[in-house]
């Protein structure tokens, strides 16, 4: 079980309202239709108008989940424009989720979250310098080539 | 141990998002 666990509870208490539906139940089939939704689990950031701002699907672990949902609400953030809440979030993961699968993913866009923010390239350089260094097997190491 | 609050519904959860400055998580699964 995923949802018990501390850090996951706390990142969902924290960052999101939560919303959870039975794709089972008829009454449900608006909403999953609204979302051409497919397959379970399906998660889902959305803004405040319903907008989807980023999405995942598939079983993680609490080790990985929450690292997930906390670099998740960090993508959300960037495509507002909250370039500087986007970049605390990500740095919350590199901090604490060093070792996450989305660990390599949330190092690239803390790069870009800042550079967008300071309009200052070598802030974008230095976070992909350390993508190289911390993840050189990851696909964002191969995306960040330019 | 406290159990996560989920709304059980879209229109709330949004109006929750934009009283507390957060974004609707969405977790649709299936009981079987």
């Amino acid at each position: 079980m995923t949802y018990p666990e501390a850090p996951v509870r706390e990142a969902i208490e924290r960052l999101t309202a939560p919303y959870q539906l039975d794709n089972s139940v008829e009454a449900n089939q608006p909403v999953l239709d609204r979302y051409r939704h497919v397959w379970t689990p399906d998660l889902r950031i959305l803004d405040v108008d319903g907008f989807e701002l980023y999405r995942w699907n598939g079983y993680l672990p609490p080790a990985e989940f929450a690292p997930q949902l906390i670099a998740a609400v960090a993508h959300a953030r960037l495509r507002r424009k909250e370039y500087q809440k986007a970049q605390a979030l990500y740095e919350e993961v590199l901090r604490r989720f060093p070792t996450a699968l989305v660990a390599a993913e949330a190092q690239y866009f803390a790069g870009v979250s800042a550079y967008r923010a300071s309009h200052n390239s070598s802030d974008l350089l230095k976070a992909w310098h350390e993508l190289e260094k911390s993840h050189p097997e990851s696909e964002w190491t191969v995306k960040q080539n330019f | 141990m406290s159990e996560i609050a989920w709304i059980r519904s879209l229109d709330e959860a949004l109006r929750a998002a934009g009283d507390g400055d957060r974004l609707v998580l969405m977790d649709v699964f299936n009981p079987t």
